[in-house]
């Protein structure tokens, strides 16, 4: 396997402590919760796959004493079963040994981009070495963390644009104009200050829909009060800047954060939607 | 006897009296080896923990330490204990960190470095895989802060270490001890409680004085007060229903909207976002660590709130309710409060802190108050210890009125503030305490200034039965 190879014990070194922390490196893409489902070589297939089915894996490995032989999956099972001569043995009852395939070893210190590859033809990828395991890898972890970093920029891209249509909702060109050029001169020398929505930072937006003088031109876009939808703006400001100045990973409950801050945008284009149609009174 | 000469030292590294007598007995071999040390909140029972391990550590007394605390505290402790051990040499491992290192050593090999000060939140400690590697391994000093905490598989982990004879020494604190913990596994810890006559070191009484209380009053506004009875009706229901669940999630759904408009309805944006996912039987993904913080629900219990989830009409009713009031009431009492406070002590620079059980209040507490005349800062449970110890130093330094608002119970080391606002108030007597004891440290000379809101209206009862809980003398 290109750039795969297995782990030798203790070359963790002084390079990988810190490319560990920076890079998307494969102790990143383990599920930190992961708890490793291991079986015997001398289980019967049907018990192995009950298991499997049971806890919702398509691979399980096989260990024996400690050492890893190799991965049972759904996919071994057909093989061995399609290869078998003799067709009056049931494979179900066979011991999972009979259908163990060899998968290579990823240390945690690996690089991302090979898995790709290397899941193009595998099930799955173990972690570690052969008599110490530390967990495996499956397509869909791969999604799973591919999700995590790209959702919130995801997220942020909506929220940006549909605030963007609330103010547009909210104020024509000459208000906003009036409105940027009195709460922005603080930020921009007088000939730069920007005018346009598509010239504006997010702190732009969210500094002339908080400004206490024009807040009337926003609150019937918005409703509530002016203090609510300041901190639901410096909430989603706080966690853009987090993710674009690489400050640090978003925890979970600021992924919540912004997603429930897009269903709160969203909401607000219904109600002005329906407004517009006539089926909301203002 | 403890020698004088031994104690003297000790109060050049800045110990208080009660600390250094505790530390003294600690380190004397006569002693006993493993210590439950039992003190009130605002003691310094945490800051004497990391004196200890610095000393220990830096005489080579103990080479391989492990502390299990809080995660915000274990910020606290790793910061403090890096000057001391380097960066090498002092870790908060988590389930990535103890896979780094065990991948470092051979097959079969203790991942344990040495020396080393391993840090660990409790709820890593629970993981099965780190759980054995920690009880395989000799550790010169365990300490346990928050000890309180340990439960079921945590606590085994700990009794283990204990009486099987894998940590030379050990002390675990609280300051509410639990019967498992003053006989843990059967077998007896020392003892030792700081009680309110200590002294320091002069010979004055270290307790403070009892904080001088005040009831801010405030009247709701017609829109506000409708919002908070559609919430307490929406909620009716399910608050007799048997599921404890759906119970608890009442009771902190009702909670947050007495903390603030905006806290309740981030819930209730979330709520009809996640109705899908609730419906299906998914964790709850609301507040969980407030719901395991005041309640012995686990996490592990898939709460399933269907008869409020399938209400998304009622919800959306509720949210219209928010988009009708135009006014905040409690914010306008808070902001007319500070003023007052701000004139009473111009010049005289007291420290404000605002306290409030909610991440998504002190947000919003703070961003109302960011455009007054004040250096405003927050800090919540998301804040690095850096960013924590930064925000302090601003306070601290700030020439104009420094406020800080916050939800941080543990660890947050605010003694020198003079004046705690509570915008809402916490369901349980613990947290009151804590929260109190962040400000109220021994050894504090003046007496704290405490003020919580009264809401005229009564619509929430709850909070006037938490109020005379919490301030009896003012509401008697």
């Amino acid at each position: 396997m290109k750039g795969l190879h297995v782990a030798t014990s203790g070359d963790a070194t002084q390079e990988d402590k810190f490319s560990s922390k920076l890079f998307h490196r494969v102790n990143r893409i383990l599920p930190e919760d992961q708890e490793v489902l291991t079986v015997p070589p001398d289980i019967e297939a049907k018990d192995a796959i009950k298991l499997m089915e049971e806890r919702g894996f398509s691979q399980v490995p096989v260990v024996s004493r400690g050492e890893v032989l190799g991965v049972f999956s759904f996919r071994s099972f057909a093989r061995g079963a399609a290869r078998m001569v003799d067709e009056k043995v049931d494979p179900r009852g066979l011991p999972v040994d009979e259908f163990v395939e060899r998968v290579p070893f990823v240390r945690l210190t690996e690089e991302f981009k090979p898995l790709i590859e290397f899941l193009d033809r595998h099930d799955a990828v173990l972690v570690g070495e052969e008599m110490r395991l530390q967990g495996i890898i499956t397509g869909q972890d791969i999604i799973v963390y591919l999700h995590q970093i790209a959702n919130a920029y995801l997220l942020l891209y909506e929220i940006e644009l549909g605030l963007r249509e609330l103010i547009r909702c909210a104020v024509d060109d000459d208000q906003l104009e009036t409105c940027a050029v009195a709460v922005l001169n603080h930020q921009y020398k007088e000939d730069q200050i920007p005018t346009r929505l598509e010239e504006m930072v997010f702190g732009d937006y969210e500094a002339i829909i908080g400004y206490a003088k024009y807040w009337d031109y926003f609150r019937p876009v918005f409703g509530g009060t002016r203090d609510n939808t300041r901190a639901k703006l410096k909430s989603v400001r706080l966690i853009r800047n987090a993710i674009f100045h690489f400050k640090r990973e978003l925890s979970i409950d600021e992924h919540w954060k912004l997603a429930d801050s897009r269903e709160w945008i969203l909401r607000k284009l219904r109600i002005v939607e329906s407004r517009r149609r006539g089926e909301i009174n203002d | 006897m403890i020698k004088e000469a031994n104690l003297e030292e000790l109060r050049i590294l800045g110990l208080m009296r009660h600390q250094a007598v505790f530390m003294a007995r600690f380190l004397d071999d006569n002693f006993p080896a493993h210590h439950l040390l039992v003190g009130p909140v605002g003691t310094g029972k945490s800051f004497l923990a990391r004196d200890l391990c610095r000393h220990m550590f830096s005489i080579g007394l103990a080479n391989r330490i492990l502390i299990v605390a809080t995660s915000s505290l274990c910020k606290r402790y790793m910061e403090s204990l890096l000057r001391t051990a380097g960066s090498d040499a002092v870790a908060v491992v988590d389930v990535r960190k103890f896979r780094a290192m065990e991948a470092a050593v051979e097959v079969g090999a203790n991942p344990w470095p040495t020396p080393f000060i391993a840090i660990l939140s409790e709820n890593i400690a629970k993981r099965e895989q780190i759980a054995s590697s920690l009880v395989a391994t000799q550790w010169d000093l365990l300490v346990v802060d928050e000890a309180h905490r340990l439960t079921g598989r945590n606590l085994s982990v700990i009794q283990t270490m204990i009486f099987g004879g894998r940590a030379s020494r050990s002390l675990l604190m609280t300051a509410t001890p639990t019967k498992s913990l003053s006989c843990i596994g059967g077998q007896k810890l020392t003892l030792t409680e700081w009680g309110v006559n200590e002294i320091d070191w002069t010979g004055n009484i270290l307790r403070p004085r009892e904080p001088v209380q005040t009831l801010v009053g405030l009247t709701r506004t017609k829109e506000e007060i409708n919002f908070l009875k559609a919430i307490l009706s929406f909620l009716a229901p399910v608050t007799i229903e048997n599921s404890e669940s759906n119970r608890l999630f009442s009771v902190l759904l009702a909670r947050r909207a007495a903390s603030s408009v905006f806290a309740v309805e981030q819930t209730l944006e979330r709520m009809k976002r996640m109705r899908d996912e609730v419906l299906h039987g998914h964790p709850l993904a609301i507040q969980e660590d407030l719901l395991i913080a005041e309640t012995d629900w686990q996490i592990e219990d898939h709460v399933k709130l269907t008869t409020l989830f399938q209400d998304v009409v009622e919800i959306e009713h509720l949210l219209h309710l928010i988009d009708e009031i135009r006014s905040d009431k409690k914010m306008e009492r808070l902001c007319q409060l500070l003023e007052e406070l701000t004139n009473q002590i111009r010049g005289v620079q007291e420290k404000i802190c605002i306290f409030s059980s909610y991440s998504d209040t002190v947000l919003y507490v703070e961003s109302a108050l960011s455009d007054k005349d004040w250096d405003v800062f927050s800090l919540t449970g998301s804040n690095s210890a850096e960013e924590i110890t930064a925000a302090l130093q601003f306070i601290k330094e700030s020439k104009r009125q420094a406020i800080l608002v916050t939800s941080i119970t543990e660890g947050l080391e605010v003694g020198d503030m003079d004046v705690l606002i509570h915008y809402d108030l916490p369901g349980t007597e613990t947290e009151i305490e804590q929260r109190r004891g962040r400000f109220n440290r021994w050894g504090r000379r003046t007496p704290l200034k405490e003020f919580a809101f009264w809401d005229k209206s009564g619509v929430l009862q709850f909070e006037h039965d938490l109020l005379k809980k919490y301030f009896p003398s003012l509401c008697a």
